[in-house]
């Protein structure tokens, strides 16, 4: 028998209806009372759980800037088709400003929107030629349901920047749905 | 105005902001064509950055064309914004004459 028909107390039916090549599966129910999800009634939720993602990693190329407005990080860009949800987002990386006293300053922007205000975090160069760890994460407000682009972006306040990017020293940035 | 060139130069002697500072004098860097702060409060009239290869670096150099004043705001002993002012340099060379002048790091560095 290919279907198991339930007849409606009152009228109508439901069918229960198994694939015409079925392989040898068990459906267990569950052993309460309960009402099943469909992908167009309460279920719709269950569809498309999996979170969009992405990240750079940096490893060869280590770079530099004097730029005193915010530019790109080279490459640290993730772009990701979202549903109504928030991007969380983060960075690591080792960072040097050449002048003592000076800032590295590290911002994101997702699609034009800064994420940290018109500057951002920054790392202040206490010692002279001492490479900071530059981590920091963050989230986003609630994205409309489409496509995003998120980006690193960086300035000093005087001075060179440099952001390390090698093999033994790595630079990481990522972008993920929160959902 | 940005140009990017490939500069196929041996710089594994120095740091990367010393080679910054080589790439800098060889543009022109000065105060008519100030590519980089000393302090937060300077004019700048572009900016330079690279990406320091394995044996070779790709150069950006940004010329600004428009003047900007700085945005800095404070908060909460926070200063947030840009202090310096991007400024129109009086001679901006031009891409080639920039490229020909990173060219003469070949065989300097």
């Amino acid at each position: 028998m290919a279907n198991v028909v339930l007849s409606g107390n009152t009228s109508g039916a439901i069918t229960i209806a198994a694939p015409d090549v079925s392989g040898t599966n068990t459906l267990t129910l569950p052993a309460s009372t309960g009402t099943l999800l469909t992908t167009t009634g309460d279920g719709s939720s269950l569809t498309g759980i999996n979170p969009s993602f992405g990240r750079v990693v940096r490893t060869a190329g280590t770079i530099t800037t004097t730029s005193t407005s915010l530019v790109d990080v080279t490459g640290a860009t993730v772009t990701i088709t979202t549903g109504a949800f928030p991007v969380g987002y983060g960075f690591w990386g080792v960072t040097m400003n050449s002048i003592q006293g000076q800032r590295v300053h590290m911002n994101i922007m997702v699609d034009a929107a800064l994420q940290l205000g018109t500057q951002g975090t920054y790392w202040n160069q206490e010692v002279a030629g001492l490479f900071t760890n530059s981590a920091f994460s963050g989230q986003s407000d609630v994205l409309s349901a489409g496509a995003h682009t998120t980006k690193a972006q960086w300035s000093v306040s005087a001075g060179t920047g440099t952001l390390v990017g090698t093999s033994a020293n790595s630079a990481m940035f990522y972008a993920q749905e929160i959902k | 105005m940005h140009i990017t060139h490939k500069l196929i130069v041996d710089c594994s002697n120095m740091t990367y902001a010393d080679f910054a500072d080589k790439c800098l004098v060889a543009l022109g860097h000065s105060p008519d064509f100030k590519l980089k702060a000393d302090l937060p409060t300077d004019t700048v009239h572009g900016s330079v950055s690279i990406i320091h290869y394995d044996g070779y670096c790709e150069v950006t150099v940004e010329c600004y064309h428009e003047h900007e004043e700085p945005t800095a705001v404070m908060s909460y002993g926070t200063i947030s914004g840009r202090e310096s002012t991007l400024a129109v340099a009086t001679n901006i060379p031009s891409d080639a004459e920039l490229i020909a002048r990173l060219e003469t790091l070949k065989g300097v560095v």
